[in-house]
């Protein structure tokens, strides 16, 4: 497998260094090789640079992409809004060739050249494709053993799939796939596709968006979910941090969200601490109980 | 506030009249609503009707909501540009007032304050130092200020629309 620069994004290292930790246990224990390289920017982030600007946004996701390739990289991340930008642009520059040569124009002065010989993955895409989930289930030391995990797959991860192509655009399956080789139940539930809100969040209009994530999480709590399980900062804080912000005002959820990386770490056999787990807001005590029980 | 209403009224409509909207496909949006029930933020904010927008636009209404919190409260989820038969989608609609509310100062100032910082640095937050220390985590990799200066200078991107523009 070549090797590929890690894109964190700006969210997970300013406000998630423990997605960054779990993250990074998960690729080592799989041997996926990648690096950290010098010089990225903001991804950049949809919907705030594409409305400043748009020739920004394309230049800057374009730059991106052009550095790791200089370095002969494929580009990996978590973050499914880094993912949509990358991957949407690369797609772009790929198949749109007067597009390339704009981009390229303003590129060249800073001696860089989009070509197309890498590609912008997500971590779920290699664990899928390339490690399969025959090899990821050799690896456990522990098992979800039917735990019901409710999967967030996040918009963003499969959207829009004229760029994205790696899963349905409305129904997807492969996070699914994951939470079943790590042995959990993937639950079947009817908000399973709604957003999670956090983009009401940064427009001054919280209390909208903690009404849409809260329709989420009364479903999850009347299903007894027993956490909720994303790949994305961003709808981790609008399941961890505003769950904790509604919980202040009474609502009684308490729904654990637990990342994909962070399930399979606890199930490669590390421990909570290890994985920075002790840092969510949403208690995840009972739920860790839970794991250790039935693995007793 | 009238010359403020006035010069809003007045971007907008040399706005619409330059073509960034498509008005047929808006026509059309009007008629097809196929997209509806599948958009968040219809399904869970009951004053959130982008059917009213489209029509205000076609109308030469349009610039009435630049200054409204509902052109923010799509979530540029997709949802509706996937299935769009024309490739075109409330998302599209609403990018554009937002663009323009924003360009105009009409935009909510956390999107404001974020479109500045973001212009400063070329990103969205620094690395948190603390924590990532005590985590173990290795030093965090440079980011590329300089070359996103450049790139703003080439562009001259960022620039607050001026007057006379």
């Amino acid at each position: 497998m070549r090797e590929s620069a890690f894109f964190w994004g700006c969210t997970i290292q300013a406000r998630y260094p423990f997605f960054e930790k779990s993250t990074r246990v998960v690729l080592d224990s799989l041997s996926i090789p990648y690096c950290d390289i010098d010089g990225f920017t903001c991804c950049p982030e949809k919907s705030l640079v594409e409305t400043i600007d748009e020739k920004l946004y394309n230049a800057l996701a374009a730059r991106n992409i052009a550095l790791a390739e200089s370095r002969g990289m494929d580009m990996l991340m978590t973050c499914t809004g880094c993912y949509s930008t990358l991957k949407s642009a690369w797609s772009k520059l790929k198949t749109h060739q007067v597009e390339r040569r704009a981009t390229n124009n303003i590129l060249k002065e800073l001696n860089l050249e989009f070509k197309g010989t890498n590609s912008v993955r997500h971590i779920i895409e290699v664990f899928v494709h390339d490690i399969g989930l025959s090899k990821i289930k050799r690896k456990l030391k522990r098992s979800l053993s039917r735990l019901k995990i409710a999967v967030h797959n996040g918009c963003h991860l499969v959207r829009p799939s004229n760029a994205i192509n790696f899963d349905d655009p409305l129904k997807p399956v492969k996070f699914d796939w994951l939470i079943e080789a790590l042995g959990g139940v993937s639950l079947n539930y009817e908000t399973k596709m709604a957003c999670c809100g956090g983009y009401l969040d940064r427009v001054n209009q919280s209390e909208k968006g903690h009404a849409m994530a809260s329709e989420k999480l009364s479903e999850l709590s009347a299903l007894k979910a027993d956490a909720i399980s994303v790949v994305c900062p961003e709808c981790f804080k609008a399941f961890d941090n505003n769950q904790f912000l509604m919980q202040r005002k009474g609502a009684k959820f308490n729904i654990p969200v637990i990342s994909l990386q962070e399930l399979m770490g606890l199930c490669f056999g590390f421990e909570p601490e290890q994985l920075g787990i002790n840092h969510h807001r949403i208690d995840p005590s009972e739920f860790l109980k839970k794991f250790d029980s039935r693995n007793g | 506030m009238n010359s403020l209403k006035s010069s809003i009224q007045e971007t907008a409509e040399r706005l619409i009249k330059r073509g960034d909207f498509d008005l047929e496909a808006i026509k059309r949006c009007i008629e097809c609503r196929g997209c509806e029930r599948d958009c968040p933020s219809f399904k869970t904010i009951r004053s959130y009707d982008p059917t009213r927008i489209c029509r205000d636009i076609v109308e030469g209404d349009g610039e009435n909501w630049l200054k409204s919190e509902t052109i923010w409260q799509c979530l540029e989820c997709h949802t509706c540009s996937e299935m769009c038969p024309q490739v075109y989608s409330w998302e599209k609609v609403m990018k554009t007032l937002k663009s323009k509310a924003l360009k105009i100062g009409l935009a909510p100032q956390m999107v404001t304050r974020g479109a500045e910082l973001f212009l400063k640095t070329g990103r969205l937050g620094e690395p948190r130092l603390p924590l990532r220390e005590e985590l173990g985590l290795p030093k965090a990799a440079d980011c590329g200020t300089g070359d996103f200066k450049k790139i703003v200078e080439i562009l001259g991107a960022g620039a607050k629309r001026s007057k006379s523009d």
